[in-house]
């Protein structure tokens, strides 16, 4: 008789995931289940509206995410109205989506996750959360805030708001950054670069102590997928797609994320929302493949600039050409944020930053155009079709976090095999099932953001209802 | 809006200092989805707070609350958080003072201002006279229209404010 456990938030106002464990009559676990519960719409009442407004009506998806949204997206109407943006308008692109990148990986690293990196996987509950870590480590805390605000400052210098900032539009950008935003700008990336180097250093003296959790936590062969530029350097705005397998060889690459429908499907599964994104030609769901940090160190030759490519190298060093273990996610995570600071720095001292033409006026020019860009947590797309008026017909989002839907589900099921071992749930999976899903950093409106205290209530019941055990944390 | 029960319920502790002698800001936070109809409002407050341009008083404007304002909070001499609450009568406000956190809430993205406060004490060492204004909200259905509740609210509440941080003010300068 098979059993199964469920992993079920108690509340949440925005974007519920459950898990279930579903042990064999041996009791050991047979699979698990990630079900993500929520079900935004977005693209589907955006239908009808004009494409002018699909920028800032995107950007409102997220709270944290809305840049990464905004940029993939006036990438589509670019498209559309087939013009290629003015140069001062692409570098402007760049510098947000890099802002980006940057106050989304501090989040995630800093908030979120450092909790069990700093003070433990087993550490009291209690403690571990924001407020522990700035007990433990009120230095590095301080530091975080103050990364994540200049990823912020970014931000705003340019769109005039940190949190859905309506700039990039189809053709350009609303405006350029000012002499006194790129002064005030300059003066932090020496104490950013200096943040990213003590959390570097920290957290490589973790990673021996790590060698459980790397094996356990996601450490799987798939296809890795992201953007890559014409010479093999790390990508986050342009670019073409490529994919590599698990041991390093590129499957494909110089793909137009145009022709995405070409190499990526997306099945659907009856438990979830969330649709399952895999690679074409290996079928479903052999053609799992992850995006995201993890894939982008591993799809790029360099990163470009010295010091990120300084710590790229002790990063394959240490792990191989090609990371297969989710709980690295972590490591890259630090290693982009470094890379996006030089990136700043680099784009502060163009004077194409502070005037020049914005923007390229054109009309509905093709019927249908797709924007793909890097969020932090991976490759997106935005694909609009739209009527000779420039009103949306359709829509389709691929959104970063789904394209992980897959190798999350097995992460989950590769923690819960390791650890349940019977009828009774053991102390300690909670946090170690949410850290695995915590690795990728997913953005399901926010459901599985959570760090110290998730509440969950896990229940074990046979098939006839059951229930054989239960775990609640509230 | 009588002004006696404001009085009555502030408590003036003396202006925090910077080394050379400045006053700490006094800080303003609206927050709110003003895609939410009357969730917009403590955003409308806020906004309209910084169109009187007060001396010392830096206004933020926010969709959501951030870890980051623990800095800001942390260099201020007061804080006054503004968000919509749901009201079932008039277009009253609500005034609460505002006290720490005991433990932290899980989710990032639902912050409160009590965690922030707790955040404030614990990285930086100081915490400010917190207060939270409640706007009077009707609905929170998608919409850009605040309802006339919240409107009358957002004046009133904006009135509220200014008063608080006017009387600070005054008593510094006797």
């Amino acid at each position: 008789m098979s059993k199964q456990i469920v992993i079920d938030p108690v509340s949440r106002i925005e974007g519920h995931a459950k898990i279930t464990i579903e042990l064999g009559d041996d009791n050991l676990v047979k699979d698990a289940h990630l079900h993500i519960t929520e079900f935004r719409g977005f693209e589907k009442f955006c239908e009808g509206r004009p494409l002018t407004e699909m920028p800032g009506l995107t950007g409102r998806i997220c709270g944290i995410c809305p840049v990464s949204h905004l940029i993939a997206s006036a990438k589509a109407g670019d498209s559309i109205l087939s013009v290629r943006i003015p140069p001062a308008a692409e570098k402007l692109r760049r510098l947000m989506n890099l802002g980006q990148i940057l106050q989304s990986h501090a989040l995630s690293f800093f908030y979120l996750s450092s909790p069990d990196l700093i003070l433990g996987w087993e550490s009291d509950p209690a403690k571990r959360n924001v407020f522990g870590v700035a007990d433990a480590e009120p230095e590095l805390a301080r530091r975080g805030i103050r990364l994540r605000q200049f990823g912020q400052m970014v931000i705003e210098a340019l769109g005039g708001r940190r949190i859905h900032p309506a700039w990039a539009v189809p053709g350009g950008v609303r405006s350029a950054l000012g002499e006194d935003g790129r002064a005030a700008l300059q003066e932090r990336i020496s104490e950013a670069r200096e943040t990213l180097a003590i959390a570097l250093k920290l957290f490589k003296k973790m990673v021996p102590k790590l060698s459980e959790e790397m094996a356990l936590f996601g450490n799987f062969p798939t296809l890795f997928m992201g953007l890559v530029a014409d010479d093999g350097s790390w990508e986050h705005y342009g670019g073409r797609l490529a994919f590599m397998d698990g041991q390093g060889n590129v499957i494909a690459e110089g793909l137009d994320p145009a022709n995405y429908r070409e190499f990526i499907g997306e099945a659907v599964e009856p438990y979830t929302y969330l649709k399952f994104p895999y690679y074409k030609p290996l079928g479903y769901p052999g053609g799992i493949y992850r995006v995201g940090p993890l894939a982008r160190l591993n799809i790029c030759k360099r990163i470009g600039t010295p010091l990120a490519d300084a710590e790229l190298e002790e990063y394959r060093a240490k792990l191989g050409p090609v990371a297969n273990s989710s709980l690295v996610y972590h490591w890259s995570r630090l290693i982009e944020m470094l890379a996006a600071v030089e990136h700043i720095e680099r784009l502060l001292a163009d004077p194409d930053i502070v005037g020049g033409r914005l923007r390229a006026g054109a009309a509905v020019n093709q019927l249908r155009g797709v924007g793909c860009s890097e969020a932090p947590r991976g490759t997106l797309f935005h694909d609009y079709e739209v009527d000779e008026d420039g009103l949306i017909r359709k829509v389709n989002l691929l959104i970063a976090t789904g394209q992980n839907n897959l190798a999350m589900n097995k992460t989950v099921a590769q923690i819960a095999q390791h650890y349940v071992k019977g009828p009774r749930i053991p102390e300690g999976i909670l946090n170690r099932i949410e850290a695995g899903v915590r690795s990728f950093d997913p953005c399901l409106s926010c459901s599985t953001h959570a760090y110290g205290k998730m509440p969950l209530l896990v229940e074990l019941v046979d098939s006839s209802g059951q229930i054989l055990d239960k775990v609640v944390r509230d | 809006m009588p002004v006696a029960p404001i009085l009555a319920d502030l408590e003036l502790p003396a202006p925090h200092l910077l080394p050379g002698g400045e006053e700490l800001p006094c800080l303003v936070i609206g927050y709110g989805n003003d895609l939410r109809s009357d969730d917009a409002a403590g955003r409308r407050v806020a906004e309209m707070v910084d169109s009187f341009d007060l001396a010392g008083v830096r206004v933020v404007s926010s969709h959501q609350l951030t870890p980051e304002m623990a800095a800001e909070i942390a260099a201020a001499s007061i804080v006054i958080f503004i968000d919509a609450m749901p009201a079932s009568g008039g277009p009253r406000c609500r005034l609460v003072r505002l006290q720490e956190a005991e433990e932290a809430k899980a989710d990032s993205h639902a912050l409160t201002p009590e965690i922030l406060l707790t955040l404030s004490r614990r990285l930086y060492g100081h915490t400010p006279e917190a207060w939270m204004v409640g706007i009077p909200a009707k609905s929170f259905e998608l919409g850009q229209e605040l309802s006339a509740t919240a409107s009358a609210g957002v004046r009133l509440g904006a009135e509220y404010v200014r008063d608080m941080l006017w009387i600070k003010r005054l008593v510094r300068k006797g």
